[in-house]
């Protein structure tokens, strides 16, 4: 029986799509299998991300409504062994697939997967209720924006009253503006939040570029953020990554304090 | 001068200190007489024990209310039972203390566990009326302060009907309201509401950097220059104003003058 982990945030433009894809790939590159699974019906995107777009047939509505097998529908990527997606539809909306049913089909996957990553649309609404109902635990996607902690917040509560374990991930950090004081640190981001740190992603422009090229950074492992998705991968399957580098001034030794102390 | 029934049912025990006058014959002692008066912080009570019979707890207010007639005219009182109250027996009651002025504003049980041994009597006796009647309610201690552990993230309201104890961070979009007074062992950054249908109450935080402090009716905002305060702070009413000062091991004088 694999794990079912749902990547949410409260907050739309956070990264969820992203870390939802680079963690897929993450955890294939360390050998487990893995499913990727579209909850944002009726706005797809991870399909675009992972550039697997032109290969949907059948997607989570299709299966759920018995249109097809579960088998079907999962596309295979062709770069990693073991990575498959099941993408959202783009023409049905929230309310075509109700928490039992998600629920039924993520205990479905989690038979066949070591993993069945979830990527849950920003919000707290149905689409949302879909996404965390079959989840056996989350990961919080947070920015180091007042905004974006104040969703993730509420989030956080939401999933601590239906019992789901919850870590945290801070994306887009940018070392710099924190040593210059003008961003927040990951550091207040879990003083405030009071979650366990998984990663933490420094701001990159690689990310955006592979984004839109529709390969994920963690594929080929060069940049930063990828090296940082690497690590994050590595700590969801219960590895410790390697201890983190003393670069940049305090930020980098701050991060490794911060990780040495979460138990995950 | 409209007393609260939140705060009418609880004699705190913690104000032992200003209490060293006893007045003879108020104390409830094992073989109590049938009526027993004595002032609490929310106003004169009228303790009856209703297994005596209708007459003899009449003419034993009487009595006690003859020691002194002036002294309650105008005043609110509630009554306590211990017992049930035979049928017709509170007419009578407010016959008796119709005659000296005074106006039985709520009967209820006595709550067993304060009153059980002799209380000590606050400064209910003092000479002018004004001093009995309790223009506002004590600081609303309620007898079961509910504790809750944090953190309280964004959109969770929480609402205690006493007093309310956070162990942990109350988070920026969350609310936390108590009708007694609010405690918070952490960073309080959210908005609290302490004192709720009330005018007494004080919220304490071990950091204050609160969206909005509210006590009772009134309403403070945090202002964007308030530096948040090194360590445990204290908000209370005062008058028509919210202060947050420092907290320095015990209740602000403001609060134990209104206790």
């Amino acid at each position: 029986m694999g794990r079912a982990i749902v990547i949410t945030s409260g907050k739309g433009g956070v990264g969820k799509t992203t870390a939802t894809a680079n963690l897929g790939c993450a955890l294939a590159q360390l050998g487990h299998s893995v499913v990727l699974v579209d909850a944002d019906i009726g706005l797809r995107n991870l399909d675009v991300v992972m550039g697997l777009e032109n290969r949907i047939v059948f997607h989570l509505v299709d299966v759920i409504a018995g249109r097809c097998t579960t088998q079907k529908a999962l596309i295979r990527d062709r770069r990693i062994e073991k990575l498959f997606l099941l993408p959202a539809s783009q023409t049905d909306d929230k309310d075509s697939v109700t928490p039992d049913q998600m629920k039924a089909l993520i205990i479905e996957l989690k038979a066949s997967f070591d993993y069945v990553i979830i990527d849950c649309p920003a919000g707290i609404e149905q689409g949302f209720r879909n996404a965390i109902a079959g989840a056996d635990e989350a990961i919080i996607v947070a920015t180091p924006e007042v905004s974006s902690i104040r969703d993730a917040d509420r989030v956080v509560g939401l999933l601590a009253a239906q019992g789901t374990p919850t870590s945290l991930m801070v994306n887009r950090i940018s070392p710099q503006m924190v040593k210059r004081g003008d961003m927040l640190s990951q550091a207040d981001v879990i003083e405030i939040l009071a979650l366990d740190l998984v990663g933490a992603i420094p701001l990159d422009d690689e990310i955006v570029a592979t984004t839109n090229r529709g390969l994920p950074a963690a594929l080929n492992g060069k940049s930063p953020a990828a090296k940082a998705f690497a690590d994050l991968g590595r700590r969801v399957a219960g590895e410790e990554p390697d201890p983190v580098r003393e670069t940049g001034v305090g930020f980098f030794a701050r991060l490794g304090r911060a990780l040495g102390l979460s138990p995950a | 001068m409209m007393p609260l029934t939140l705060s009418s049912q609880v004699e705190t025990d913690s104000e032992h200190e200003d209490s060293s006058e006893h007045e003879a014959g108020e104390e409830v002692s094992p073989e109590s007489p049938p009526v027993i008066l004595r002032g609490t912080r929310s106003g004169l009570e009228i303790v009856i024990d209703a297994s005596a019979s209708i007459d003899e707890i009449a003419s034993e207010l009487t009595s006690r209310l003859e020691q002194s007639p002036g002294f309650f005219a105008g005043n609110d009182a509630r009554v306590r039972v211990v017992g049930r109250l035979p049928i017709g027996a509170l007419s009578r009651l407010e016959e008796v203390t119709g005659r000296f002025n005074l106006r039985i504003i709520e009967v209820g049980p006595l709550l067993p566990p304060a009153e059980a041994d002799p209380e000590p009597e606050p400064e209910e006796v003092e000479e002018e009326p004004e001093a009995a009647a309790p223009v506002a309610p004590a600081i609303a201690t309620a007898p079961v302060p509910r504790m809750v552990i944090g953190p309280i993230r964004s959109g969770v309201v929480l609402d205690a009907p006493a007093d309310l104890i956070v162990v942990g961070d109350v988070n920026p979009g969350a609310e936390i309201q108590a009708r007694g007074n609010i405690i918070v062992l952490g960073r309080l950054r959210g908005v609290a509401h302490a004192a709720v249908g009330s005018e007494r109450g004080f919220i304490f935080a071990l950091r204050f950097e609160p969206q909005q402090l509210r006590i009772g009716k009134l309403v403070a905002r945090a202002g964007e220059s308030d530096a948040p305060g090194a360590g445990a702070e204290i908000a209370y009413a005062t008058g028509r104003t919210i202060v947050v000062e420092r907290y320095q091991g015990r209740l602000p004088s403001g609060l134990d003058a209104a206790a």
